[in-house]
């Protein structure tokens, strides 16, 4: 059966029933609008639903009263002057998002999916959210916007005045830009609702810039992305808290445990003056997957890439957060990014399996710098098409026996989706696994689902987020993977989950974890490059999955 | 005569008003690139599959080919077929709609033969049996979704007083066309319409009924077509070209360039704690 036919058959809609209508957004109080019930959503065999365990006292301490969750742990005990305060605040920067010089990096999507939605709904099948949750009214790629569209028609249009004239109107109190707050973080941007969509509305885009208006008029994001994101980011050089002595630390490490493993020794470059590639990957694969960052340095000695590393502050952790929630720090660590690149005089930087990362390194920083800038001369690359290159140019013996694993390809949404790389991933798994062992989801490709871990869902972990990330988040994703191992899943061989990007696999591990996938299925994931090196026959194999879990 | 002036003010203002609303849209700063796969100019089975030159090692090296008939076919699917409707969209709104926008491209039609007879016959049949199915179909298509919007609880919920408004106006464009079409009397007057608006003689025609609804709403339409929710059609030309299949790099000495460059130097604005307002998005980058 069809993951689609599955989760119709699974969710039918409740015509009429609990239906959150626009208004209701406004309701004072912490009152959540409802609260998701178990019998209600995405439903898989074989997986045992997680409890929510809320305590009692969050629900006044703080606001959750969206749906009951909430990424955002700050007291919400705000006078009433405050609160007029937040509403005049919200109201500036919708002015500001619609200003063409405060919002020139995206004020004509924006406007043309504020102003041209004709409400077919089409969207709303595309959303592995919406449809996790049970096809819950709020989580509806629409519904966001279209209670943004209200706020935009009754201040900016006479369209919005006459619908008002006709009875149909919103408050725009604190609770509502409260609620509308969680609600930007109820989309993970995969942007899989554009494909949908007859006009070529971009309701992940609205989401994005909702996310904006609340970080850079506000200040509200959450401690994750934000304080514990892009501005420790900026101050330490890492997101991970990593300082450049940490790096420099971590490689001699990698470079020992390299020798120990496969009995290379291999000097990892650093800092070096003048490299083809600037090397640059997510500093959380250092600490989480140091086998991947591993595979990498494997590779490259392999065949004699020239690259460096950098241990520069910021230099060594390629990831953006501003992606996901603002313009001013995306531009502030994009730019910082390119600086060090060109201080090392690198011609290229060489992005790892990071998909975020990808997409901000190879399509956003096309138009952040004008293009006869010293900066924008370094060209940005993704590391998938090099490691094709190299797996068929024959100079690796690559053993496909040694992935004695059954197989599955993840798409990351910004890798795939969002920068048409689809095939080099393919190519190279094609290669390096014995025939007939990779199964693809369904759909996969452009078309794929997201891993649930988008746009800061994977780190976004204050409060009782997680829990809703786990009972929604993830759902579709998960059903998706047992559903193309279901001919295998009592086969007592390992069964994986490539990924070629830090948060999708971190959210795939969340699932092993709270599912337990590895223990009950044998379930688990990796990298691309992982598999490579575990295929070169002139080291010993690589991977140990059983040690890993 | 004031009919055929109408027509000439509501055909003028639709144009105009069509070209500002580009001219808007063109006036707004050049945006961060934002596309999304597949991108119908992608050469070869790329586009099929979504793939782009980004797939490509050193892709910046190659000469960007880019498939241009193919990226003006693919709207044809929506536009003629309402692809993504028909694929996804579960209230059951596909066959409403495609009668109602075949509808209004049989409507256009119908006009446009019309325009044609006044200097070179088209049989009669002809052109009835365009008007005929054209404001059939259309009428068919808004009741249908005027009903769907009005019973269905979601799409009650999305839909808005001006929404109704606007179906309803559609409504009464294709019945009072209907009506005029199934008589020869109608057809008749319609002709006579026609050839003031072509010969520019405005007192040569006498509308009224039927023919001079018909007519009065078709020119409201028009004239109102630029700045109502009607644009989506025009639209999904930016929305799609213009943004989510623009996947051109900058390249130096480019128009897009210049234009990036200045809107590094706009100021920012913002008020968040971690924004400096005064400087500009440069500044702002360097800091």
């Amino acid at each position: 059966m069809s993951l689609c036919n599955f989760i119709r058959q699974e969710l039918e809609e409740k015509n009429g029933e609990d239906k959150v209508c626009f208004k209701e957004l406004s309701k004072p109080g912490k009152e959540p609008l409802f609260k998701l019930e178990e019998k209600e959503m995405l439903k898989i065999p074989g997986i045992e639903e997680v409890k929510d365990q809320t305590p009692e006292n969050w629900y006044q301490t703080y606001n959750l009263s969206l749906d009951g969750y909430s990424m955002f742990p700050q007291p919400d005990t705000i006078s009433e002057e405050d609160k007029v305060e937040i509403v005049k605040r919200f109201l500036n920067g919708l002015e500001k998002l619609l200003n063409p010089k405060f919002n020139w990096t995206f004020i004509r999507p924006f406007k043309l999916s504020l102003e041209n939605c004709v409400r077919c709904n089409t969207c709303a099948e595309a959303c592995h959210l919406y449809l996790a949750s049970g096809r819950k009214e709020i989580y509806r790629p629409n519904f966001r916007s279209e209670i943004l569209r209200k706020i935009y028609e009754k201040h900016f249009t006479l369209t919005g005045k006459l619908n008002a004239l006709l009875g149909e109107e919103i408050d725009i109190t604190y609770d509502l830009i409260r609620r509308l707050f969680e609600l930007a973080y109820r989309c993970t941007l995969c942007r899989r609702c554009v494909l949908y969509c007859p006009i070529g509305v971009d309701n992940g885009l609205i989401a994005r810039e909702l996310r904006k208006l609340f970080s850079q008029e506000l200040g509200w994001a959450p401690p994750e992305v934000h304080q514990k994101g892009t501005r420790l980011h900026l101050k330490a050089g890492s997101s991970t808290g990593m300082n450049p002595q940490g790096i420099r630390d971590t490689i001699a490490f990698l470079e020992e445990e390299i020798a120990e493993k496969t009995g290379k020794k291999i000097k990892i470059p650093v800092d070096k003056k003048g490299a083809e590639y600037l090397f640059i990957h997510n500093a959380g694969e250092y600490i989480s997957w140091p086998d991947h960052m591993e595979a990498f340095f494997l590779l490259f000695d392999a065949v004699g890439i020239n690259y460096t590393l950098s241990s520069e502050p910021l230099g060594y952790d390629g990831v953006n957060y501003g992606a996901w929630y603002d313009d001013v720090e995306l531009a502030r660590i994009a730019v910082n990014h390119l600086k060090i690149a060109h201080s090392l005089g690198v011609k290229k930087i060489l992005v790892g399996e990071c998909g975020h990362a990808h997409k901000v390194f190879c399509v956003v920083l096309d138009r952040l710098l004008p293009a006869s800038s010293p900066l924008a001369e370094i060209k940005r690359e993704s590391c998938l098409p090099l490691v094709w290159e190299i797996v068929k140019s024959g100079k690796l013996k690559l053993d496909p026996s040694r992935n004695d694993f059954y197989f599955t390809l993840h798409d990351s949404c910004n890798i795939v989706r969002l920068m048409g790389i689809v095939r080099p991933q393919r190519e190279v798994l094609n290669r390096i696994v014995p025939q007939g062992r990779i199964k693809e989801m369904n759909p996969n490709g452009v078309k794929n689902y997201c891993c649930g871990g988008g746009s800061g869902f994977a780190i976004m972990g204050s409060l009782n987020f997680p829990t809703f990330r786990k009972k929604v988040g993830i759902k579709v994703k998960l059903c998706q993977i047992m559903e193309t191992f279901q001919d295998v899943l009592k086969e007592d061989k390992i069964k994986l989950v490539v990924a070629t990007c830090s948060n999708c696999k971190g959210t795939i591990r969340e699932m092993e974890h709270t599912y337990h996938l590895f223990e009950k299925y044998k379930i688990t994931h990796c990298g691309l490059v992982d598999l490579v090196v575990n295929a070169m026959t002139d080291i010993p194999p690589f991977l140990n999955f059983e040690e890993m879990i | 005569m004031g009919m055929v002036v109408f027509t000439y003010v509501a055909f003028l203002v639709c144009v105009v008003g069509i070209a500002y609303r580009f001219y808007r849209f063109y006036k707004l700063p050049v945006n961060i690139r934002w596309e999304v796969y597949p991108v119908p100019h992608e050469p070869g089975e790329k586009k099929q599959y979504g793939g782009s030159y980004l797939e490509d090692v050193a892709w910046y090296e190659k000469e960007l080919k880019k498939d241009h008939v193919g990226e003006w076919l693919e709207p044809l699917k929506e536009i003629l077929w309402l692809e993504r409707v028909k694929k996804y969209n579960r209230y059951g709104l596909w066959i409403w709609s495609f009668c109602l926008h075949w509808g209004l491209w049989l409507m256009f039609l119908f006009v446009v033969l019309m325009l044609i007879n006044t200097k070179i016959f088209i049989p009669l049949g002809l052109i009835k049996t365009a008007g005929i199915l054209g404001y059939g179909l259309g009428s068919l298509g808004v009741l249908g979704l005027l009903v769907k919007r009005t019973i269905h609880p979601t799409l009650k919920l999305y839909t808005s007083p001006i929404d109704r408004v606007n179906l309803l106006l559609l409504l009464a464009l294709f019945v009072t066309g209907f009506l005029m079409v199934v008589s020869d009397e109608g057809l008749k007057h319609a002709f006579f319409y026609f050839n003031a608006i072509l010969s520019f003689a405005p007192q040569e025609t006498k509308v009224k009924g039927v023919v001079f609804w018909h007519f009065f709403i078709f020119n409201i339409f028009i004239l109102y077509l630029p700045f109502s929710k009607f644009f989506h059609g025009p639209a999904k030309y930016l929305t799609y070209h213009k943004i989510l299949w623009d996947d051109m790099p900058q390249s130096k000495g480019s128009k897009i360039e210049k234009l990036i460059e200045k809107q590094l130097g706009y100021q920012v604005g913002w008020s968040g704690p971690h924004v400096k307002p005064e400087k500009t998005w440069l500044e702002n980058a360097q800091n």
